[in-house]
Protein backbone atom coordinates (compact mmCIF):
# COMPACT_ATOMS: atom_id res chain seq x y z
CA UNK A 1 0.00 0.00 0.00
CA UNK A 2 1.23 3.44 -1.05
CA UNK A 3 1.69 6.56 1.30
CA UNK A 4 -1.41 8.62 1.12
CA UNK A 5 -0.94 12.50 1.43
CA UNK A 6 -3.11 15.35 2.29
CA UNK A 7 -1.95 18.26 0.21
CA UNK A 8 -5.25 20.92 0.31
CA UNK A 9 -7.63 21.59 2.85
CA UNK A 10 -11.24 23.90 2.28
CA UNK A 11 -14.28 24.71 4.59
CA UNK A 12 -17.45 26.49 4.18
CA UNK A 13 -18.29 28.21 8.07
CA UNK A 14 -21.13 25.80 9.85
CA UNK A 15 -24.01 27.25 10.73
CA UNK A 16 -27.43 28.43 8.53
CA UNK A 17 -26.92 29.96 5.42
CA UNK A 18 -29.30 31.13 2.52
CA UNK A 19 -27.32 28.74 0.35
CA UNK A 20 -28.05 25.05 -1.14
CA UNK A 21 -26.09 22.47 0.06
CA UNK A 22 -24.47 22.22 -3.70
CA UNK A 23 -23.41 25.73 -3.15
CA UNK A 24 -21.50 25.26 0.19
CA UNK A 25 -19.92 21.61 -1.05
CA UNK A 26 -18.73 23.91 -4.35
CA UNK A 27 -16.91 26.50 -1.99
CA UNK A 28 -15.10 24.54 0.34
CA UNK A 29 -13.79 21.81 -2.48
CA UNK A 30 -12.91 24.84 -4.89
CA UNK A 31 -11.27 26.42 -1.74
CA UNK A 32 -9.13 22.93 -1.26
CA UNK A 33 -8.05 22.33 -4.79
CA UNK A 34 -7.01 26.16 -4.75
CA UNK A 35 -5.11 25.94 -1.24
CA UNK A 36 -3.58 22.53 -3.13
CA UNK A 37 -2.52 24.58 -6.00
CA UNK A 38 -4.17 21.72 -7.94
CA UNK A 39 -6.97 22.21 -11.07
CA UNK A 40 -10.71 20.46 -11.00
CA UNK A 41 -9.28 18.89 -14.28
CA UNK A 42 -6.39 17.17 -12.42
CA UNK A 43 -8.84 14.95 -9.76
CA UNK A 44 -9.49 11.64 -10.65
CA UNK A 45 -12.33 10.46 -8.04
CA UNK A 46 -14.11 12.74 -5.62
CA UNK A 47 -15.73 10.81 -2.81
CA UNK A 48 -18.59 12.98 -1.26
CA UNK A 49 -20.22 12.45 2.15
CA UNK A 50 -23.91 13.61 3.30
CA UNK A 51 -26.35 11.94 5.70
CA UNK A 52 -30.07 13.52 4.61
CA UNK A 53 -29.83 13.97 1.36
CA UNK A 54 -32.43 10.75 -0.98
CA UNK A 55 -30.21 10.99 -4.42
CA UNK A 56 -26.57 11.41 -4.85
CA UNK A 57 -26.16 15.04 -4.63
CA UNK A 58 -22.33 14.47 -5.21
CA UNK A 59 -22.05 14.92 -8.80
CA UNK A 60 -24.60 17.72 -8.60
CA UNK A 61 -22.38 19.99 -6.52
CA UNK A 62 -18.72 18.98 -8.68
CA UNK A 63 -20.25 18.39 -12.63
CA UNK A 64 -20.78 22.55 -12.36
CA UNK A 65 -17.10 22.70 -12.21
CA UNK A 66 -16.71 20.99 -15.14
CA UNK A 67 -17.47 17.55 -16.31
CA UNK A 68 -14.09 15.35 -16.50
CA UNK A 69 -15.57 12.52 -17.09
CA UNK A 70 -14.41 10.49 -13.11
CA UNK A 71 -16.18 8.97 -10.84
CA UNK A 72 -17.87 11.35 -8.00
CA UNK A 73 -19.59 8.49 -5.34
CA UNK A 74 -21.73 9.40 -2.70
CA UNK A 75 -21.38 8.33 1.37
CA UNK A 76 -22.78 8.31 3.99
CA UNK A 77 -23.24 6.84 7.62
CA UNK A 78 -24.56 8.65 9.88
CA UNK A 79 -22.66 11.44 12.07
CA UNK A 80 -19.59 9.12 11.14
CA UNK A 81 -20.69 9.74 7.23
CA UNK A 82 -17.34 12.05 6.71
CA UNK A 83 -15.00 9.38 7.62
CA UNK A 84 -16.20 6.86 5.06
CA UNK A 85 -15.37 9.27 2.46
CA UNK A 86 -12.45 9.58 3.82
CA UNK A 87 -11.45 5.96 4.24
CA UNK A 88 -12.57 5.81 0.49
CA UNK A 89 -10.15 8.85 -0.36
CA UNK A 90 -7.22 6.94 1.63
CA UNK A 91 -8.36 3.45 -0.29
CA UNK A 92 -7.98 5.01 -3.98
CA UNK A 93 -4.47 6.88 -3.13
CA UNK A 94 -2.77 3.67 -1.48
CA UNK A 95 -4.19 1.36 -3.76
CA UNK A 96 -2.76 3.16 -6.59
CA UNK A 97 -5.82 3.58 -8.10
CA UNK A 98 -5.43 7.55 -9.09
CA UNK A 99 -2.74 10.25 -7.84
CA UNK A 100 -5.08 12.71 -6.64
CA UNK A 101 -8.99 12.56 -5.38
CA UNK A 102 -11.30 15.33 -3.25
CA UNK A 103 -12.96 14.35 -0.27
CA UNK A 104 -15.54 16.29 0.13
CA UNK A 105 -18.29 16.04 3.33
CA UNK A 106 -21.28 18.78 3.00
CA UNK A 107 -24.90 19.12 4.86
CA UNK A 108 -27.75 21.31 5.43
CA UNK A 109 -30.52 20.13 8.17
CA UNK A 110 -33.01 21.83 9.75
CA UNK A 111 -32.49 22.91 13.85
CA UNK A 112 -34.02 21.19 16.64
CA UNK A 113 -34.09 17.68 17.02
CA UNK A 114 -33.26 15.08 14.41
CA UNK A 115 -36.27 13.78 11.75
CA UNK A 116 -35.95 10.33 13.93
CA UNK A 117 -38.27 8.77 10.60
CA UNK A 118 -36.23 6.18 9.04
CA UNK A 119 -33.67 6.05 12.16
CA UNK A 120 -35.89 4.13 14.72
CA UNK A 121 -38.75 1.97 14.50
CA UNK A 122 -41.66 3.44 14.50
CA UNK A 123 -42.95 2.10 18.19
CA UNK A 124 -39.74 4.14 19.58
CA UNK A 125 -41.41 7.06 17.86
CA UNK A 126 -44.32 6.85 19.31
CA UNK A 127 -42.98 6.48 23.11
CA UNK A 128 -40.85 9.38 22.34
CA UNK A 129 -37.33 7.26 22.39
CA UNK A 130 -36.17 9.36 19.59
CA UNK A 131 -33.95 12.19 20.76
CA UNK A 132 -30.07 10.92 20.19
CA UNK A 133 -29.33 13.13 23.51
CA UNK A 134 -31.59 10.56 25.31
CA UNK A 135 -28.82 7.82 24.99
CA UNK A 136 -26.02 10.19 25.63
CA UNK A 137 -27.88 10.94 28.64
CA UNK A 138 -28.22 7.39 29.68
CA UNK A 139 -24.59 6.83 29.08
CA UNK A 140 -23.82 9.82 31.07
CA UNK A 141 -25.93 9.47 34.20
CA UNK A 142 -24.55 5.32 34.78
CA UNK A 143 -20.71 7.20 34.31
CA UNK A 144 -21.92 9.55 37.07
CA UNK A 145 -22.71 6.76 39.51
CA UNK A 146 -19.94 4.64 38.70
CA UNK A 147 -16.67 7.14 38.65
CA UNK A 148 -18.45 10.11 40.58
CA UNK A 149 -18.12 12.18 37.19
CA UNK A 150 -20.20 15.37 38.13
CA UNK A 151 -22.54 17.99 36.10
CA UNK A 152 -19.71 20.75 36.46
CA UNK A 153 -17.29 18.55 34.71
CA UNK A 154 -19.95 17.95 31.90
CA UNK A 155 -20.26 21.90 32.00
CA UNK A 156 -16.10 21.97 31.72
CA UNK A 157 -16.32 20.10 28.46
CA UNK A 158 -18.97 23.10 27.14
CA UNK A 159 -16.87 25.61 28.36
CA UNK A 160 -13.21 24.62 27.06
CA UNK A 161 -15.29 24.54 23.59
CA UNK A 162 -17.12 27.79 23.78
CA UNK A 163 -13.68 29.39 24.75
CA UNK A 164 -12.17 27.57 21.80
CA UNK A 165 -15.01 28.44 19.33
CA UNK A 166 -14.69 32.21 20.24
CA UNK A 167 -10.99 32.01 18.36
CA UNK A 168 -12.23 29.85 15.27
CA UNK A 169 -13.84 31.86 12.32
CA UNK A 170 -15.80 29.30 10.95
CA UNK A 171 -17.53 27.91 13.77
CA UNK A 172 -21.33 28.49 13.98
CA UNK A 173 -20.81 29.98 17.60
CA UNK A 174 -17.92 32.17 18.16
CA UNK A 175 -18.83 33.30 21.70
CA UNK A 176 -17.37 31.93 25.33
CA UNK A 177 -19.61 30.65 28.34
CA UNK A 178 -19.58 30.56 31.58
CA UNK A 179 -19.91 27.50 33.48
CA UNK A 180 -23.14 28.85 35.51
CA UNK A 181 -24.42 29.69 31.94
CA UNK A 182 -24.15 26.03 30.56
CA UNK A 183 -25.57 24.71 33.79
CA UNK A 184 -28.31 26.97 33.93
CA UNK A 185 -29.45 26.41 30.28
CA UNK A 186 -32.55 24.55 29.49
CA UNK A 187 -32.53 20.52 31.00
CA UNK A 188 -33.12 18.49 27.83
CA UNK A 189 -32.02 14.78 29.14
CA UNK A 190 -30.82 15.24 32.41
CA UNK A 191 -28.04 15.95 33.15
CA UNK A 192 -27.56 17.46 29.55
CA UNK A 193 -28.33 20.67 28.95
CA UNK A 194 -28.99 23.08 26.42
CA UNK A 195 -25.40 24.24 26.29
CA UNK A 196 -23.86 21.41 26.28
CA UNK A 197 -25.13 19.61 23.04
CA UNK A 198 -24.50 20.44 19.39
CA UNK A 199 -27.13 21.78 16.96
CA UNK A 200 -27.86 20.28 13.65
CA UNK A 201 -26.56 23.31 11.04
CA UNK A 202 -25.17 23.28 7.69
CA UNK A 203 -21.50 23.47 6.26
CA UNK A 204 -18.99 21.90 4.66
CA UNK A 205 -15.73 20.88 4.88
CA UNK A 206 -12.71 19.18 1.96
CA UNK A 207 -9.57 17.68 1.73
CA UNK A 208 -7.00 17.11 -1.72
CA UNK A 209 -5.41 13.42 -1.62
CA UNK A 210 -2.56 12.61 -3.29
CA UNK A 211 0.20 9.97 -3.64
CA UNK A 212 3.77 10.62 -1.97
CA UNK A 213 5.20 11.27 -4.95
CA UNK A 214 2.49 13.26 -6.44
CA UNK A 215 2.31 15.27 -3.56
CA UNK A 216 6.12 16.53 -3.91
CA UNK A 217 5.01 18.72 -7.07
CA UNK A 218 3.33 21.22 -4.51
CA UNK A 219 4.68 20.78 -1.35
CA UNK A 220 7.75 20.07 0.19
CA UNK A 221 6.10 19.86 3.33
CA UNK A 222 2.82 17.30 2.95
CA UNK A 223 0.57 16.52 5.73
CA UNK A 224 0.56 11.95 5.69
CA UNK A 225 -2.91 10.75 6.72
CA UNK A 226 -1.75 7.29 8.44
CA UNK A 227 -5.13 5.96 8.08
CA UNK A 228 -8.91 6.35 8.16
CA UNK A 229 -11.38 4.04 9.49
CA UNK A 230 -14.54 3.40 9.50
CA UNK A 231 -15.89 0.89 11.71
CA UNK A 232 -19.51 -0.17 13.46
CA UNK A 233 -20.44 -1.16 16.70
CA UNK A 234 -20.50 -4.68 18.34
CA UNK A 235 -23.09 -6.07 20.78
CA UNK A 236 -23.80 -3.85 23.50
CA UNK A 237 -24.07 -0.25 22.78
CA UNK A 238 -25.95 2.13 24.30
CA UNK A 239 -26.82 4.52 21.10
CA UNK A 240 -29.79 6.13 18.77
CA UNK A 241 -31.75 3.82 17.50
CA UNK A 242 -30.70 0.70 20.18
CA UNK A 243 -33.17 -0.85 22.56
CA UNK A 244 -31.95 -3.97 23.73
CA UNK A 245 -28.52 -4.39 25.26
CA UNK A 246 -27.13 -6.69 28.09
CA UNK A 247 -25.33 -6.92 31.23
CA UNK A 248 -23.31 -9.89 30.50
CA UNK A 249 -20.97 -9.17 27.64
CA UNK A 250 -18.26 -6.75 28.48
CA UNK A 251 -18.67 -3.98 25.72
CA UNK A 252 -15.65 -3.04 23.45
CA UNK A 253 -16.33 0.23 22.85
CA UNK A 254 -16.90 0.81 19.13
CA UNK A 255 -14.70 4.57 19.45
CA UNK A 256 -12.12 2.22 20.83
CA UNK A 257 -12.30 -0.63 18.34
CA UNK A 258 -11.35 2.07 15.42
CA UNK A 259 -8.75 3.85 16.93
CA UNK A 260 -7.01 0.85 17.78
CA UNK A 261 -7.18 -0.09 13.91
CA UNK A 262 -5.61 3.27 13.24
CA UNK A 263 -3.31 3.38 15.90
CA UNK A 264 -1.86 -0.43 14.38
CA UNK A 265 -1.95 1.01 11.08
CA UNK A 266 0.15 4.16 12.12
CA UNK A 267 2.17 2.36 14.70
CA UNK A 268 0.62 5.81 16.65
CA UNK A 269 -0.33 5.79 20.01
CA UNK A 270 -2.27 8.04 22.36
CA UNK A 271 0.56 9.57 24.42
CA UNK A 272 2.02 10.84 20.71
CA UNK A 273 -1.15 12.59 19.91
CA UNK A 274 -0.58 16.47 20.00
CA UNK A 275 -4.10 17.29 19.11
CA UNK A 276 -7.51 15.63 18.72
CA UNK A 277 -11.08 16.77 17.45
CA UNK A 278 -13.44 14.47 19.06
CA UNK A 279 -17.10 13.61 18.52
CA UNK A 280 -18.45 16.34 21.19
CA UNK A 281 -21.95 15.95 20.35
CA UNK A 282 -22.13 16.26 23.87
CA UNK A 283 -20.39 17.12 26.57
CA UNK A 284 -20.59 13.65 27.79
CA UNK A 285 -19.54 12.34 24.50
CA UNK A 286 -15.76 14.15 24.66
CA UNK A 287 -15.35 12.53 28.22
CA UNK A 288 -16.04 8.86 27.18
CA UNK A 289 -13.89 9.55 24.50
CA UNK A 290 -11.05 10.64 26.33
CA UNK A 291 -10.90 6.98 28.01
CA UNK A 292 -12.52 5.32 24.41
CA UNK A 293 -9.27 7.02 22.69
CA UNK A 294 -7.04 6.04 25.34
CA UNK A 295 -6.14 9.74 26.56
CA UNK A 296 -6.49 8.08 30.21
CA UNK A 297 -8.39 4.99 32.07
CA UNK A 298 -11.88 4.08 32.03
CA UNK A 299 -14.23 6.58 34.66
CA UNK A 300 -11.02 9.39 34.46
CA UNK A 301 -12.80 11.31 31.53
CA UNK A 302 -14.16 13.55 34.66
CA UNK A 303 -10.59 14.34 35.96
CA UNK A 304 -9.01 14.88 32.89
CA UNK A 305 -11.27 17.71 31.70
CA UNK A 306 -10.70 19.26 35.25
CA UNK A 307 -6.60 18.86 34.85
CA UNK A 308 -6.58 21.17 32.04
CA UNK A 309 -4.48 18.94 29.97
CA UNK A 310 -7.00 19.47 27.04
CA UNK A 311 -7.27 22.78 26.39
CA UNK A 312 -5.20 24.59 23.58
CA UNK A 313 -1.78 24.63 26.10
CA UNK A 314 -2.22 21.12 27.38
CA UNK A 315 -0.97 17.86 26.76
CA UNK A 316 -3.10 17.42 24.18
CA UNK A 317 -5.56 19.80 22.68
CA UNK A 318 -9.00 18.20 22.25
CA UNK A 319 -11.42 20.18 20.01
CA UNK A 320 -8.98 23.32 19.39
CA UNK A 321 -11.56 24.08 16.86
CA UNK A 322 -14.29 24.77 19.26
CA UNK A 323 -15.59 21.47 18.49
CA UNK A 324 -19.15 20.23 17.31
CA UNK A 325 -20.91 21.94 20.32
CA UNK A 326 -19.20 25.66 19.06
CA UNK A 327 -19.52 24.50 15.14
CA UNK A 328 -22.70 22.74 15.13
CA UNK A 329 -22.70 19.53 13.60
CA UNK A 330 -23.78 19.32 9.93
CA UNK A 331 -23.56 15.36 9.82
CA UNK A 332 -21.97 14.73 6.59
CA UNK A 333 -19.74 17.72 7.00
CA UNK A 334 -18.50 17.27 10.47
CA UNK A 335 -15.54 14.72 9.63
CA UNK A 336 -14.31 16.68 7.02
CA UNK A 337 -14.30 19.83 9.27
CA UNK A 338 -12.67 18.03 11.99
CA UNK A 339 -9.48 16.77 9.38
CA UNK A 340 -9.47 20.14 8.05
CA UNK A 341 -9.08 21.90 11.57
CA UNK A 342 -5.76 18.90 12.46
CA UNK A 343 -4.53 19.96 9.04
CA UNK A 344 -4.42 23.28 9.17
CA UNK A 345 -2.79 22.63 13.46
CA UNK A 346 -0.11 20.25 11.88
CA UNK A 347 0.74 22.83 9.27
CA UNK A 348 0.70 25.30 11.89
CA UNK A 349 -1.92 27.52 10.04
CA UNK A 350 -4.58 27.65 12.52
CA UNK A 351 -4.25 31.27 14.04
CA UNK A 352 -5.21 32.47 17.61
CA UNK A 353 -5.77 28.83 18.39
CA UNK A 354 -2.83 27.11 17.25
CA UNK A 355 -1.49 23.95 19.14
CA UNK A 356 2.22 24.58 19.84
CA UNK A 357 4.82 22.02 17.98
CA UNK A 358 1.58 20.23 16.49
CA UNK A 359 2.92 16.66 15.12
CA UNK A 360 0.36 14.27 15.22
CA UNK A 361 -3.32 14.50 15.64
CA UNK A 362 -6.88 12.56 15.81
CA UNK A 363 -9.98 13.09 14.63
CA UNK A 364 -12.84 10.90 15.68
CA UNK A 365 -16.37 11.07 14.72
CA UNK A 366 -19.55 8.08 16.33
CA UNK A 367 -23.03 8.61 15.72
CA UNK A 368 -26.54 6.55 15.37
CA UNK A 369 -26.30 2.71 15.25
CA UNK A 370 -22.71 2.66 16.28
CA UNK A 371 -21.15 4.09 12.96
CA UNK A 372 -17.60 5.41 14.26
CA UNK A 373 -14.96 6.57 12.79
CA UNK A 374 -11.22 7.56 13.10
CA UNK A 375 -8.69 9.44 10.98
CA UNK A 376 -4.84 10.19 11.53
CA UNK A 377 -2.93 12.96 10.49
CA UNK A 378 1.03 13.51 11.02
CA UNK A 379 4.04 15.68 9.75
CA UNK B 1 -67.83 1.62 18.42
CA UNK B 2 -66.04 0.69 21.64
CA UNK B 3 -62.35 0.05 20.80
CA UNK B 4 -60.18 -2.89 22.01
CA UNK B 5 -56.55 -3.13 23.63
CA UNK B 6 -53.83 -3.34 21.03
CA UNK B 7 -50.31 -3.61 21.74
CA UNK B 8 -47.78 -0.64 20.40
CA UNK B 9 -45.32 -3.53 19.10
CA UNK B 10 -46.89 -6.90 20.03
CA UNK B 11 -43.20 -8.72 18.64
CA UNK B 12 -42.25 -7.65 22.31
CA UNK B 13 -44.87 -9.12 24.19
CA UNK B 14 -45.36 -13.04 25.27
CA UNK B 15 -48.79 -13.12 26.25
CA UNK B 16 -52.30 -11.42 25.19
CA UNK B 17 -53.00 -8.11 26.71
CA UNK B 18 -55.62 -9.57 28.96
CA UNK B 19 -55.59 -10.33 31.77
CA UNK B 20 -53.28 -7.18 32.22
CA UNK B 21 -52.08 -7.77 35.10
CA UNK B 22 -50.70 -11.77 33.61
CA UNK B 23 -49.46 -9.87 30.33
CA UNK B 24 -45.57 -11.00 30.54
CA UNK B 25 -42.56 -9.87 27.87
CA UNK B 26 -41.05 -11.37 25.16
CA UNK B 27 -37.63 -12.38 25.94
CA UNK B 28 -35.05 -14.53 23.48
CA UNK B 29 -32.04 -16.82 24.39
CA UNK B 30 -28.98 -17.35 22.53
CA UNK B 31 -28.46 -20.95 23.20
CA UNK B 32 -24.91 -20.71 22.00
CA UNK B 33 -23.71 -17.62 23.91
CA UNK B 34 -26.10 -17.47 26.63
CA UNK B 35 -27.00 -14.30 26.29
CA UNK B 36 -30.86 -12.89 26.08
CA UNK B 37 -32.64 -10.15 24.87
CA UNK B 38 -35.99 -8.67 24.78
CA UNK B 39 -37.96 -9.45 22.17
CA UNK B 40 -37.79 -11.58 19.10
CA UNK B 41 -34.31 -11.72 17.13
CA UNK B 42 -33.38 -12.37 13.93
CA UNK B 43 -30.19 -14.13 15.11
CA UNK B 44 -28.08 -13.26 18.44
CA UNK B 45 -26.85 -9.69 18.03
CA UNK B 46 -23.79 -10.79 20.09
CA UNK B 47 -22.75 -14.07 18.82
CA UNK B 48 -24.69 -14.15 15.25
CA UNK B 49 -26.44 -17.93 16.35
CA UNK B 50 -29.62 -18.57 14.50
CA UNK B 51 -29.88 -21.07 17.36
CA UNK B 52 -32.63 -19.10 19.36
CA UNK B 53 -35.55 -20.26 22.52
CA UNK B 54 -38.18 -17.62 23.02
CA UNK B 55 -39.49 -17.12 26.78
CA UNK B 56 -41.57 -15.46 29.10
CA UNK B 57 -39.53 -12.59 31.02
CA UNK B 58 -40.21 -12.38 34.43
CA UNK B 59 -42.31 -8.84 36.02
CA UNK B 60 -39.62 -7.50 38.05
CA UNK B 61 -36.20 -5.64 37.14
CA UNK B 62 -34.09 -2.83 38.56
CA UNK B 63 -32.76 0.53 37.25
CA UNK B 64 -29.33 0.44 35.18
CA UNK B 65 -29.57 4.17 34.41
CA UNK B 66 -32.19 6.59 33.15
CA UNK B 67 -32.95 10.35 32.32
CA UNK B 68 -35.82 12.44 31.50
CA UNK B 69 -36.99 13.74 28.16
CA UNK B 70 -37.84 17.04 29.51
CA UNK B 71 -38.26 18.48 25.80
CA UNK B 72 -41.12 17.51 22.99
CA UNK B 73 -39.85 15.17 21.21
CA UNK B 74 -39.64 14.86 17.37
CA UNK B 75 -41.73 13.36 14.54
CA UNK B 76 -44.92 10.80 15.69
CA UNK B 77 -44.11 11.17 19.49
CA UNK B 78 -47.94 9.97 20.59
CA UNK B 79 -47.71 10.82 24.16
CA UNK B 80 -49.75 14.17 25.53
CA UNK B 81 -48.50 17.02 24.03
CA UNK B 82 -50.96 19.48 24.90
CA UNK B 83 -49.08 20.29 26.67
CA UNK B 84 -46.33 18.32 26.78
CA UNK B 85 -45.42 16.56 29.47
CA UNK B 86 -41.97 15.69 30.31
CA UNK B 87 -41.55 12.03 31.10
CA UNK B 88 -39.04 9.63 32.52
CA UNK B 89 -37.20 6.60 30.59
CA UNK B 90 -34.71 4.03 31.75
CA UNK B 91 -32.51 1.00 30.79
CA UNK B 92 -34.36 -2.28 32.98
CA UNK B 93 -32.23 -5.15 33.80
CA UNK B 94 -33.38 -8.53 34.46
CA UNK B 95 -31.97 -11.70 35.57
CA UNK B 96 -29.78 -13.23 32.42
CA UNK B 97 -28.41 -10.13 32.37
CA UNK B 98 -31.42 -8.79 30.22
CA UNK B 99 -31.24 -4.99 29.70
CA UNK B 100 -33.64 -2.51 27.72
CA UNK B 101 -35.34 0.91 27.27
CA UNK B 102 -38.26 1.75 28.80
CA UNK B 103 -40.75 3.81 30.11
CA UNK B 104 -40.95 4.76 33.90
CA UNK B 105 -44.20 5.48 35.02
CA UNK B 106 -45.82 6.86 38.39
CA UNK B 107 -42.70 8.23 40.17
CA UNK B 108 -40.93 11.53 40.60
CA UNK B 109 -37.97 12.25 39.04
CA UNK B 110 -35.96 13.48 42.27
CA UNK B 111 -36.85 9.74 43.19
CA UNK B 112 -34.68 8.01 40.77
CA UNK B 113 -32.41 5.85 41.71
CA UNK B 114 -29.77 3.27 39.87
CA UNK B 115 -30.37 -0.11 41.51
CA UNK B 116 -34.05 0.63 42.58
CA UNK B 117 -36.18 -2.08 42.02
CA UNK B 118 -38.74 -2.08 39.56
CA UNK B 119 -42.10 -3.75 38.45
CA UNK B 120 -43.61 -3.91 34.61
CA UNK B 121 -47.19 -2.43 34.22
CA UNK B 122 -48.93 -2.09 31.00
CA UNK B 123 -50.64 0.86 30.14
CA UNK B 124 -51.93 2.85 27.34
CA UNK B 125 -50.16 5.40 25.42
CA UNK B 126 -52.81 6.35 23.17
CA UNK B 127 -55.92 5.98 21.58
CA UNK B 128 -55.69 6.02 18.01
CA UNK B 129 -58.38 6.84 15.15
CA UNK B 130 -60.14 4.13 15.63
CA UNK B 131 -60.74 3.69 18.90
CA UNK B 132 -58.54 1.29 19.79
CA UNK B 133 -56.35 1.30 23.28
CA UNK B 134 -53.15 1.00 22.18
CA UNK B 135 -51.09 -0.52 24.81
CA UNK B 136 -47.35 -0.60 26.00
CA UNK B 137 -45.03 -1.53 29.02
CA UNK B 138 -43.68 0.82 31.43
CA UNK B 139 -42.09 0.35 34.68
CA UNK B 140 -42.47 1.26 38.04
CA UNK B 141 -40.94 1.27 41.93
CA UNK B 142 -42.01 -2.26 42.81
CA UNK B 143 -44.43 -2.45 45.29
CA UNK B 144 -46.43 0.44 44.05
CA UNK B 145 -49.70 -2.12 44.74
CA UNK B 146 -51.05 -0.27 41.31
Amino acid sequence: MREVCIIGAGIHRFGRFEKTVEEMGREAAVMALKSAGVEWKQIEAAFVSNARFPVAVGHITLTPLGRTGISIIDTRAACASGVTAMQQGYMAIASGMAELVLVLGMEKMPRGFLNPEGTYAPWMVAQGFSQNSLYWALRARRHMELYGTTSAQLGKISVKNHRNGSLNPYAMYQKAMTLEEVLNSPMVNDPLTLFMICSPNEGAGAVVLASRKEARKYTSKPVILGASVHRIALFPIVISPTYRYTTKVEPIPVTTLAATAAYEKTGIGPADLDVIECQDSDAFSEIEAYEELGLCKEGDGGKLIESGDTEINGKVAVNPSGGLISKGEPLGASHLAQVVEIYWQLKGEAGPRQVKAARVGLAHVKGAGGNTGVSILKV
Amino acid sequence: MAGVKIALNESLFATSLEPLEKVRLKGSKCNICGVAFLGKLVACENCQSMNITEYQLPRYGKLYSYTVVRQKPPGGYRGPTDPFEPFPVGQVEMEDGVLFLSRLAHVKFEDLKIGMDLEMVVEPLYVDEKGNEVMMFAFQPRGQGR
